[in-house]
């Protein structure tokens, strides 16, 4: 249950920096976000005590190097976007990806393939068709 | 089997991609695409007019898109300081002339050193009041309009820091309820849950011939025939800070509907679109549809405007006091 | 009424725009990120210059299928095509996932088109009583209908309602990141302009549905990865099982369009709201509430009705009194004054024949739509069959690019990032995850409604006629909510008793 509780404690945590934000407002301006934050609050507390009263996690629920992996996978995706743009970084994203993690695919010039769709439907079908200019990545100007 | 069907499908985009038509470029002073940032939420005069003009401007600039952006919230005032990093002019803007008034409560926008494209209209503003109130003149509201609830825009539009202000220097004892935007203040008045508002002259006529609510005083000049009987703001004999009030309203309605640009934009994207915007502003087309919509039109090119927002934003000790007491900075 | 689907059929040219606006509409739903007002944005340079009729059948249509198109990535990939769709996600991607997607494809459709019909009834029934209507309900209706869907997130927590009520509130909390529209005040930002636009449903809805999904499909091995649970029925036999879906939830299917029409028509309430309260009624009146978000059909009948009946609803006071029901509809009106219509209550005197065609088009319209999206549904199964690794990295650079496109703004993308940890937490640890959406969703249009009744009325808002009659509503169903969930609970108990 250490996931659950964790997740009660940051949502507590969360509820209580907002309350200590509203007084400072006129309100109008307070009045909404303090109810949902002190039910909130409320309610993050029942399900924490809940939480360390049933203290047996059950073994499926553990986490491990395969969530660890799936989510560099992820985080290689948004670093390779943010730096590299949609075109490129997401066109190199695709490539590693299909080499790495897919047997089939695991063919350079598959890969290649896989990876060279994207530059072309972000330049041709949002950039030229639908005039819709997507992020060139932080390294290549923004 | 996924990885056949995957190839065809991977052909095909290419197939489709390599048939599309090339997008011809010109104006270089421009980039390719500009957003024209509406200040308020859509539905409401400024979205009204900016829409109009966004779609006529777009003809006179060639290759380029302009495209209408809504960004009300606040007034508009966080998209208009976000403006100033537009300077290669891929950002316009049409904003609530409150923001003026505002600047002047201490908003520090700086907006002074924006660029002046251009404004749309005059507009008089008409202080209303909702016909079961009993009351038709102005002296009526002043003698037994307090606790009435009066709605506005946001909380810095020009709608409430004017009616604040009339309240305020009149002492006639309003509620002032902001956050009416777009075409919300029309439709409570016609649902009968508020019991007046400051209105653009254009938005006047629909609900006085509904029956719904009566005109009591216009700021700014009108040729409304629905207006003609009404009271001038100026012609009252007025002394103190209601002068002061009716004053600097009458001159602000002149600047209606304004288009800016960032302070350091670039001088010859301004020029591009000072240029279209006259000529935009010019077009029968645009003319015609205006017309056809009940928005009058009374352009200035974009030095004028800079004249006419100068001496708004001049100095007034006394009237920046009551904008920043109705603002309650 | 007849002499508008006479003008109709008489009109080639009208009837053509019309079979062309439909693959128009159907596509700017399907991208994620574009939707009907960039649809309209975009249309509209064609439509000056346009025969009056042929001009407006044009945009009505357009404007109509839009949600229709968007059911293909909803429930296909888990990228809700646009805003209302977010509702179909939980439930209709579930459904893919265990292979039924021409099901829920077809389903969809289905109720999609019978809710774009009822959608037109209603408008066509209520054009008498509209102004009386929109005079019953204003803000203090307008919140309590909100208290409802927050209400509702409760029934949709699964086995803890605490845990959904505590999400719930997060998303509520969420929904005032932001400056504040009417006093101009920053709330929570930190200081950061990114956060001062707020959070954007898209950007939320990806990372709490399709990147924790897929974040749990690139988790097994690399090998593994064909779609989880067992492929039931062939095409064509998940396509007669939409249908019958359908026709076993007629009754909610009914329900939820004319709940969808009536939304449409209060001023303010878009689409999200229709959909999500439609979601919410759905798992509220199922008997077995549990089943929400792991893939019941009713989860995807609800929203998709209520989207479609929605636009009929919509039209109301945009035509006929000129006030706008949403954004969408602002810019409809926007393209309709240069064809020459002036909008109002005079608008049906005047042009009797034009109104009626238009409330055809749309009617005809979404049945075409429905009969299009059904053909399709075995083609772009394929795509939901791929294997998942050689999906996953699309999938994440199309939410990615969906959020940019949303935005405009690469820092959100930080945001999708944080978010999305949290909604993989909240899948791993079976957490609900609707009542954040709800909560996000409802968050605005709570506030705003409850600030502008208070100032209003003070806090006697809560006393007016229908205002009391929406809160005897609410507790009845919270009471009849309490007793069943009771029911489900004993009846758990004695289940693990005869197991142990």
């Amino acid at each position: 249950m250490r996931v659950d509780l964790a997740l009660a404690a940051t949502f507590a945590l969360v509820f209580a920096a907002a309350l200590i934000e509203l007084p400072a407002y006129r309100w109008q301006v307070a009045l909404a976000p303090g109810l949902a934050a002190g039910i909130g609050l409320a309610l993050a507390g029942l399900v924490g005590l809940a939480a360390i009263r049933r203290r047996h996690a059950a073994p499926e629920a553990r986490w491990g190097t395969d969530d660890l992996r799936t989510l560099l996978w992820f985080a290689l995706a948004l670093g390779a976007v943010l730096l590299l743009g949609f075109a490129l970084g997401g066109g190199l994203y695709v490539f590693a990806h299909s080499l790495a993690a897919h047997p089939r695919l695991a063919r350079l010039p598959v890969a290649a393939l896989c990876g060279a769709v994207v530059p072309l439907v972000v330049t041709q079908l949002f950039g030229r068709m639908l005039q819709i200019e997507l992020y060139r990545g932080l390294l290549l100007g923004g | 089997m996924p990885l056949p069907s995957a190839a065809r499908l991977i052909a095909l985009t290419l197939a489709l991609l390599c048939a599309l038509p090339a997008v011809a470029q010109d104006s270089p002073a421009l980039p390719d695409r500009i957003d024209y940032i509406i200040g308020s939420k859509p539905g409401g005069g400024y979205d009204r007019y900016g829409r109009l003009v966004a779609k006529h401007l777009e003809k006179h600039l060639d290759g380029v898109t302009v495209v209408p952006v809504n960004r009300g919230s606040a007034g508009g005032v966080p998209a208009l300081r976000d403006l100033k990093e537009a300077t290669d002019g891929s950002r316009i803007m049409i904003f609530n002339t409150g923001i003026l008034m505002n600047e002047l409560g201490g908003l520090g926008l700086g907006l002074q050193s924006y660029r002046w494209i251009g404004k749309a209209s005059s507009e008089a503003r008409v202080l209303l009041v909702a016909t079961d109130t009993g009351i038709n003149s102005f002296e009526g509201l002043q003698a037994e309009g307090a606790g009435l609830i009066f709605v506005t825009a946001s909380h810095g539009s020009s709608a409430f820091i004017q009616t604040s202000l009339i309240n305020l220097s009149f002492g006639l004892g309003l509620k002032v309820v902001p956050g009416f935007g777009g075409s919300e203040a029309e439709a409570a008045l016609m649902k009968g849950e508020v019991q007046g508002g400051l209105v653009s002259e254009s938005n006047v006529a629909p609900l006085v011939e509904a029956g719904v609510v009566v005109p009591l005083l216009v700021f700014g000049e009108s040729s409304d025939p629905v207006l003609a009987d009404v009271p001038r703001a100026r012609s009252l004999a007025l002394e103190g800070d209601a002068l002061i009030v009716a004053r600097a309203i009458s001159a602000l309605t002149q600047l209606g509907r304004i288009t800016v640009a960032a302070p350091e934009i670039d001088e010859a994207a301004l020029t591009a679109l000072r240029e279209a915007y006259q000529a935009a502003l010019a077009d029968l087309e645009l003319r015609a549809e205006a017309e056809a919509q009940g928005m009058p039109l009374d352009p200035l090119p974009g030095p004028a405007v800079d004249k006419l927002a100068e001496d708004v934003l001049a100095d007034s000790a006394r009237l920046e006091e009551m904008i920043k007491i109705v603002l309650d900075r | 009424m007849l002499g508008g689907l006479s003008a109709l059929l008489a009109d080639p040219a009208a009837l053509a725009w019309l079979f062309i606006a439909i693959p128009v509409g159907m596509a700017f739903g399907a991208v994620p990120g574009l939707g009907g007002k960039i649809a309209l944005i975009a249309v509209m340079p064609f439509i000056a210059g346009m025969d009056m009729l042929a001009g407006c059948v044009f945009l009505i249509s357009l404007h109509a299928v839009v949600h229709t198109g968007a059911a293909a990535p909803t429930i296909m990939l888990g990228i809700p095509g646009t805003g209302p769709s977010t509702a179909v996600v939980a439930d209709g991607h579930a459904l893919a996932r265990q292979g039924q997607g021409v099901r829920a494809l077809s389903a969809a459709a289905i109720a999609s088109g019978i809710g774009g019909l009822i959608g037109t009834l209603v408008l066509a029934l209520i054009v008498p009583f509209a102004l009386g209507l929109m005079q019953l309900v204003s803000y203090p209706e307008i919140f309590l209908l909100t208290l409802f869907g927050i209400g509702f997130s409760a029934v949709l927590s699964g086995d803890s309602m605490a845990k959904g009520l505590t999400v719930g509130a997060f998303g509520l909390l969420i929904a005032f990141i932001g400056i504040e529209p009417v006093y101009g005040t920053p709330r929570f930002t930190l200081g950061s302009d990114v956060l001062g636009d707020g959070i954007h449903l898209v950007t939320a809805v990806l990372a709490l549905y399709a990147i924790p999904e897929m974040l749990i499909a690139g988790k097994g091995s690399a090998a593994a990865g064909a779609p989880t649970g067992t492929r039931r029925g062939r095409g064509a036999g998940q396509l007669a099982g939409g249908l019958a879906d359908v026709v076993r939830h007629r009754w909610l299917t009914l329900r939820c369009s004319v709940m969808g029409a009536l939304v449409g028509i209060i001023p303010g309430l878009g689409g999200d709201v229709a959909a999500w309260l439609c979601y919410g009624h759905a798992a509220q009146s199922s008997r077995t509430p549990e089943r929400f978000g792991k893939g019941a059909v009713e989860g995807v009948i609800g929203p998709e009705a209520a989207n479609n009946s929605k636009e009929g609803g919509a039209l109301v006071p945009t035509l006929f009194l000129g006030i706008p029901g949403s954004s969408g509809m602002a810019i409809l009106l926007v393209a309709l004054v240069p064809l020459g219509i002036s909008p109002g209550p005079g608008l049906v005197s005047a042009n009797s024949e034009l109104v009626w065609a238009m409330v055809w088009a749309l009617a005809l319209s979404n049945i075409v739509a429905a009969g299009a999206l059904i053909l399709l549904a075995r083609p772009l199964n394929r795509i939901a069959r791929l294997k998942s690794s050689m999906l996953v990295p699309y999938i994440y650079l199309l939410a990615m690019a969906s959020v940019y496109i949303s935005t405009t703004e690469w820092r959100s993308l930080l945001t999708l990032a944080v978010l999305s940890l949290l909604g993989y937490a909240l899948l791993r640890r079976n957490w609900p995850r609707a009542p954040f959406v709800i909560g996000l969703i409802l968050g605005a249009e709570a506030e705003e409604a409850l600030i502008k009744s208070l100032s209003l009325w003070g806090p006697g808002f809560l006393f007016r006629p229908v205002s009391l009659l929406l809160i005897a509503t609410l507790f009845l169903s919270l009471w009849q909510l309490s007793l069943r969930l009771k029911r489900g609970s004993k009846a758990a108990k004695r289940g693990r008793a005869h197991a142990g």
